[in-house]
């Protein structure tokens, strides 16, 4: 398992939609570096997002919980947010405390996408 | 400190045994996590193990260090591995007051987004990546949580 802590990038994929760029390992010791620039960024572009998983090489409750985070602050603006790319463990755990239920949980980028236009 | 369990069982042949202590802070609760990570690739143990294994250590000992009470200072936990053939058992002791993770209240039902409770999410994730096998007072007032994750089909348990 890589050594690295958390850390995100944001993409503009659209007038109405952003792409948040998430890798290395959100848990207990890092997630707290990373909650308020990650969810004052996802409030601040006031759209829908998707959140590439795909360098996520770790994720616990933590983690889990700053999803939920992310998810109401974009719903309650009206946008939504759709996860993609997930490592098989990662998905596993997202899908063991139904987070796929909360969030949408897709293969690709372009599946992402789709899923906010639907 | 006494050690659980104190030998292999019968039968079972003797393998090698990781013991860290693991201070109540994230830097330490990282590097134990590392250390942990080493011991268990070096073991050869599946890469599904190695997550569970990281994740029971980070919620258990996070949930120590954003809720554990002690009488004085806050002790070092100890956690110990030991592969075995069928499972990895994970002990880790800890000074905090009684904390029992098989009866502890933690959500049954799956998150919902309007919902900002903060508990119980560790312990519910907790108890769906292992089994807690044991818990016990020891006779020195600690903790102890004896915890298994399967090497076959952990996703089975």
């Amino acid at each position: 398992m890589e050594d690295a802590a958390v850390r995100f990038e944001v993409v503009e994929i659209s007038p109405t939609a952003n792409k948040f760029v998430l890798a290395g390992r959100l848990d207990s010791a890092s997630v707290g570096a990373v909650e308020t620039p990650f969810t004052a960024a996802l409030a601040a572009g006031g759209r829908s997002a998707v959140l590439d998983l795909s360098g996520l090489d770790f994720l616990s409750s933590l983690g889990i919980r700053l999803l939920l985070s992310a998810g109401r602050v974009v719903t309650r603006r009206g946008g939504k947010v759709v996860l993609f790319g997930a490592q098989p463990m990662v998905a596993e755990v997202l899908k063991a405390m139904a987070l796929d239920q909360l969030l949408p949980l897709v293969a690709t980028e372009d599946e992402a996408i789709a899923l906010l236009s639907a | 400190m006494p050690f659980f369990p104190p030998e292999a069982a019968p039968g079972e042949a003797a393998e090698p045994v990781f013991s860290v202590d693991i201070a109540l802070d994230s830097a330490a609760l990282d590097a134990a996590q590392d250390r942990l990570g080493a011991f268990l690739e070096g073991a050869g143990l599946p890469a599904p193990v190695q997550y569970r294994a990281r994740l029971v250590v980070d919620e258990l000992v996070a949930n120590l260090m954003m809720h554990g009470r002690f009488a004085g200072e806050p002790l070092p936990a100890r956690l110990t591995a030991r592969p075995g053939s069928e499972s990895l058992l994970l002990t880790l002791d800890d000074a905090a007051e009684p904390f029992d993770p098989r009866s502890a209240p933690a959500p049954e039902a799956p998150p919902s987004l309007e919902d900002d409770r903060v508990g119980g999410l560790g312990l519910a994730l907790l108890r769906k990546m292992a089994r807690i096998l044991a818990y016990e007072r020891t006779v020195d007032g600690w903790n102890r949580t004896l915890l298994a994750i399967p090497l076959a089909n952990p996703g089975a348990k």
